[in-house]
């Protein structure tokens, strides 16, 4: 048997991965936006002045942005 | 605080929510979920047949890096989000009534409380080895009128807060004798 160069399918029609991944990656961005500031007024509304409520938001902020970066340094 | 407010001379007693144990269980699904990306590979090569298609799975490539971070990113948040509603659930007592606080959903949120005066029967339960050690059980709060059961499940070292409960209901007045 030959050895033939891997093809994982035969699409009919030409998708640019590059595309597909900036496409997701809004969408997923736009999904954090939405959900961070609702989790937010949530936090902000209900949690009685709690002394977590701002160390919670800001642990999610840095890591949340440390991962958006990670996957921007994929797309350049 | 918004969802109910202090009568005068009411107090808060104690804020309790469910053990830290059961929300660290609750986190397994999302490191399982983060993980998945590093166990895939290795799992492929596992099975002869998809074992080429393992190569594909090359973190270090731009685009895959992408995909991670993005996968991360949702897991992440996904997480968080159960912080906040492990966090925004919560029995509050005071000495006056006992409110519970179901945040089940965002903007999905129930507050309901049972005054102490109407309390009958305070019981707790621990079952289990892990329970036992760590002090998670329940707490079942029967009371006359229409709510007549009150259950918090979870809660840490559950004879404290019925001895603090106990504590607070009001006796009976004696009765009138002739």
């Amino acid at each position: 048997m030959s050895a033939q160069p891997l093809q994982l399918f035969d699409f009919p029609i030409t998708i640019d991965p590059h595309t597909v991944i900036v496409t997701f990656f809004l969408l997923v961005v736009l999904y954090w936006v939405i959900y961070t500031i609702v989790a937010i007024y949530h936090w902000l509304s209900y949690s009685h002045r709690s002394a977590i409520i701002f160390p919670a938001i800001g642990v999610h902020l840095i890591v949340s942005f440390l991962l958006v970066g990670y996957a921007i340094t994929g797309l350049l | 605080m918004r969802e109910f407010e202090l009568e005068p001379g009411e107090h808060v007693v104690r804020q309790t929510r469910k053990h830290w144990f059961l929300f660290v269980v609750g986190l397994i699904p999302y490191v399982i979920l983060a993980l998945l990306p590093a166990l895939i590979a290795p799992l492929m090569r596992l099975a002869p047949p998809l074992a080429p298609y393992a190569l594909l799975l090359d973190f270090t490539a731009p685009l895959l890096r992408a995909t991670l971070g993005l996968w991360l990113l949702l897991v992440w948040t996904a997480a968080w989000g159960a912080l906040t509603r492990y966090y925004l659930n919560a029995w509050i007592l005071t000495n006056q009534r006992i409110v519970e606080i179901k945040q089940r959903r965002y903007f999905n949120r129930e507050v309901s409380s049972v005054l102490l005066d109407r309390v009958q029967d305070v019981t707790t339960d621990v079952r289990g080895v892990i329970p036992s050690l760590l002090g998670i059980g329940s707490i079942k709060v029967q009371s006359a009128g229409a709510m007549n059961e009150f259950h918090m499940f979870g809660i840490p070292h559950p004879e404290e807060m019925r001895d603090l409960i106990l504590k607070y209901v009001p006796e009976e007045p004696p009765e009138a004798g002739i």
